[in-house]
């Protein structure tokens, strides 16, 4: 064995096979590791868009896939409709942005929220920035501000507003193609919504 | 012994692998903006490059020479690609706030220049130290620099606002500031040295 891997020939075949090897058992515990943990990473994902659908359309009780379109029916208590939510995305400055959407039955949003973006820091993660009302030396001295987790202020511009006043919403000067990507990604879906309600019915 | 708590030592100063060995600058500068971001770049690595340096001097005998930096490279993307992948499906609010650092560990070339340098040709414990040294060093040196930038850049510590009536200097929130704030640390570093 030794005497094969001395010669020229065997010193690269077994450098080869030492490659081989390595690369095979890595890729083997890889789709081994994905097989295993993809199933549980699907369902923290829908746990997640899950809970953000119950944010963004208050009052509804119980959600409903709707049969041909892509979006979910709210319903409350007695099983009424409240309204519509739905998932929307667009290309942002250095990031696909995707948000969730609720409406209600007039096609007035109650809600919105990102369910991801990686835009610039400092200037594009503004459409996503919580106005501050307490400092860190507040903070450290324990003296709490409103603990309620508020919304972004750039996006509280967009509630109660339908198709027609959303371009009354002012976008971020500096982080003017995050912030239209944000309004362009609502009026996509609130376009494909209306459609996709109308044929339903 | 004593050479074995050097080992150790030497990353967070002596050898300190952004201000002396100037490695892994990509990330310092990408991820430095502020101090949460560093600190958890900054665990995320120190964690991999712990593990990697065990991997390599244990395989170290097996794998020749010639062959070494791809194989080097493919064990540690496995390994970083199963962290990834089980922290996601088990640890999903660990993973929420680190994700997205994980797989910018594959690229940063401490991790890899640390296997060449140092776990290639040492025992398992001593390159544990190496790494836990070097990670140490590297945490704390992109922590100072995004809590610097975070305070100019963005008026905050930790999430937090410094003042409520601070404008920041948006410049150190970007690629110049990181810049800007790395090259004055690393001539405080050398007047330092110097003296």
């Amino acid at each position: 064995m030794r005497r094969v891997f001395e010669s020229r020939k065997g010193e690269l075949l077994y450098f080869v096979l030492v490659l081989g090897l390595v690369c095979l058992v890595s890729a083997g515990l890889l789709s081994f590791v994905y097989a295993k943990t993809q199933p549980l990473v699907e369902a923290q994902k829908a746990k997640a868009a899950n809970s953000a659908m119950y944010y963004v359309l208050p009052g509804a009780e119980s959600f409903e896939r709707s049969k041909e379109g892509d979006f979910y029916i709210g319903k409350d208590k007695q099983g009424r409709i409240v309204g519509y939510t739905f998932e929307t995305n667009e290309k942002g400055y250095s990031s696909e942005i995707v948000l969730m959407v609720g409406v209600d039955k007039d096609g007035k949003i109650t809600g919105i929220k990102v369910l991801s973006q990686n835009e610039t820091p400092g200037l594009g993660t503004r459409i996503v920035e919580v106005k501050a009302d307490s400092t860190i030396w507040d903070k450290i001295k324990g003296k709490e501000g409103e603990n309620a987790p508020r919304m972004p202020w750039f996006l509280e511009q967009f509630l109660g507003k339908d198709r027609m006043s959303l371009v009354e919403v002012k976008t971020i000067s500096g982080a003017t193609i995050s912030s239209s990507a944000v309004v362009r990604a609502v009026k996509k879906g609130l376009e494909k919504l209306e459609k996709e309600l109308l044929q339903e019915k | 012994m004593k050479s074995l708590v050097a080992e150790f030592y030497k990353g967070i100063f002596k050898e300190n692998p952004i201000l002396v060995l100037a490695l892994g600058l990509c990330p310092t500068l990408a991820v430095s903006t502020s101090l949460q971001n560093a600190l958890g770049m900054g665990l995320s690595a120190t964690f991999v490059l712990i593990c990697s340096n065990i991997l390599i001097s244990m395989f170290k005998r097996f794998i020749p020479s010639r062959v070494r930096i791809p194989s080097y490279i493919v064990i540690i993307a496995t390994f970083v690609t199963i962290v990834e992948l089980v922290m996601e499906a088990y640890l999903p609010s660990l993973y929420k706030q680190l994700g997205i650092f994980v797989p910018l560990i594959v690229v940063n070339c401490i991790i890899l220049g640390r296997a060449e340098a140092f776990a290639s040709k040492n025992g398992v414990f001593a390159s544990f130290l190496d790494g836990l040294g070097m990670g140490i060093g590297f945490t704390f040196t992109l922590s100072i620099i995004g809590l610097i930038r975070e305070v100019l850049g963005a008026g905050k510590i930790w999430g937090y606002p410094v003042s409520l009536d601070f404008v920041p200097v948006l410049v150190f929130a970007l690629p110049p500031g990181a810049l800007l704030v790395l090259g004055l640390m690393l001539a405080i570093k050398q007047a330092g040295d110097k003296r």
